[in-house]
Parts: structure tokens; sequence; C-alpha cells
């Protein structure tokens, strides 16, 4: 039988670099609507809660920089129409426009640091099909 | 009106070679695939109720910088020694917040990964 070493129980938290954490709140939590759960390391970490899993923007200086390529965090939104609305409304600049696949919505938007957002929408059930 | 719903979809992590990342995310980190879809180039790793999809498409870049995603484990100094084992190095030492436990390493493709250890609350 395989020996599990790393033991890796779930993901901790999503962490997001942001230069300017009062710019960067504005858009987490005034635009996409996420309230703050926990505020750490005297205000340069903010966790924000979301279901079982914990987003986080950290403004720690250099040796952690904003980056519009790398890894992106999907969140899922009540009403996609709404959402891509409301972002649009807010001038929050679209890196891929609202699209479609056999099992959800998507579009990609950047915070104000560029990185990369993914506004996610699952179909339901009986619209769905299989992923390809 | 919040516009989220109470999820993160999926966390996606950009690489350029799927089977040099399917060897590190699979033996060295030891994560289970649920989905492996377009012949490999997107597989799924669910982890608690939090899904990683490792991707490989050319106009989407692995990046040294931004989004960073940290696993939470058991035992951090095991955890650490294994990678360091399998031949991982790390750039930022374990260190320890008044809450946790941290290290920081890199998958093949240079996107930053965390090996984090949560303290217990007593």
């Amino acid at each position: 039988m395989r020996q599990l070493h790393v033991k890796i129980k779930n993901i901790a938290f999503v962490g997001i670099p942001v230069t300017d954490l009062k710019r960067a709140r504005a858009f987490y939590e005034g635009v996409l609507g996420l309230k703050a759960s926990d505020e750490m390391g005297h205000g340069k970490w903010i966790e924000y809660a979301i279901g079982d899993g914990t987003l986080a923007i950290g403004s720690v200086g250099d040796q952690w920089k904003p980056s519009s390529d790398g890894t992106s965090v999907a969140i899922e939104m009540e009403n996609f129409e709404e959402a891509i609305q409301r972002l649009r409304d807010r001038q929050v600049p679209f890196a891929a426009e609202p699209f479609e696949s056999p099992c959800c919505h998507m579009a990609v938007v950047q915070d104000p640091d560029g990185n990369k957002i993914i506004i996610h929408k699952l179909k339901p059930e009986d619209e769905k099909e299989p992923c390809p | 009106m919040p516009m989220i719903t109470n999820e993160v979809a999926f966390i996606a992590i950009a690489v350029s070679d799927k089977e040099r990342a399917r060897k590190f995310y699979q033996e060295t980190l030891e994560l289970k695939p649920t989905t492996t879809a377009m012949d490999g180039a997107w597989v799924e790793y669910d982890l608690g109720a939090v899904t990683i999809g490792v991707g490989s498409h050319p106009a989407w870049k692995p990046s040294r910088d931004g989004t960073t995603v940290a696993f939470e484990v058991e035992n951090i100094d095991a955890a650490i020694a294994k990678l360091k084992e399998r031949g991982v190095s790390f750039d930022i030492e374990k260190n320890e917040t008044p809450v946790c436990w941290m290290a920081q390493f890199r998958d093949p493709d240079g996107n930053k990964l965390v090996v984090h250890q949560r303290k217990r609350k007593d």
C-alpha cells in the first residue's frame, strides 16, 4: 500500500496579492459583495470566508506581487447575468467576455491590481451537459 | 445584495506541461484526481469542499507572482521533509505567525504554493 506522507487535508486558503488594500477592499467588498471574516497582520491580511473556502487578500510587499497570469480563483455567482451587469456598471475590466461551456457560464475579470478572477455559474441540472 | 453564493467554484492553476504537472500534483503532492478532462489538459482535485483544477492551455500562462494556494497539512515538519526528499526546494522556509506555520515552495512551472498548518486553538 502506498504510504502517504505529505497528507494534504484541504485548502487552507487562496491568497491574492494586492498593492493597495483600501482600493482592493473597495473591489472585493464594495463590488463583489464579500464580507470580511477576519483581519490579521495589522490589517495587511483580510480574509473572506466563502462556504468552506477562505479567500484572502494580502499586501505584504515585494516578495509577493500581483500578476495577470498564473493561478486564478473562480467564484460561484447567484445570478450570472446580474453579476456581469454589475461588474460592467462598475467599469471592472474584462479579460474574457462572458462565454458558455456545456456545463457553465464564465467570464474573467481583473481586480484593481490586474489579478484575474473567474466569474462562474454552473448551469442547473436540467440544462447541464457533461463538461468536455 | 451579495453577488456571490456561498461557494468558491474552483481554483485554477496554469501549467505548461500536463505530464510534468500530473506527476508533481499526483506523485509529489499526493493529490488524487477526481476528474481528468481534455486528454489530461484539465485535471481536477477535490480537497474538502474546494476543487483545484490544474490546466494547460497556450493562452493561459503560469506565473511566479500572483494568486497562491495554501494547502492545510496534518504535520508541517513531516510534509516539508517529505517534499524536500522528493526534490522540492523551498523559497520561504517554515515560518511562524500567531495563528499558523507556513512554508512556500513552487510547482515545476514556478507557481507559488504554500504548506500551512493552523495552530490548535487551546
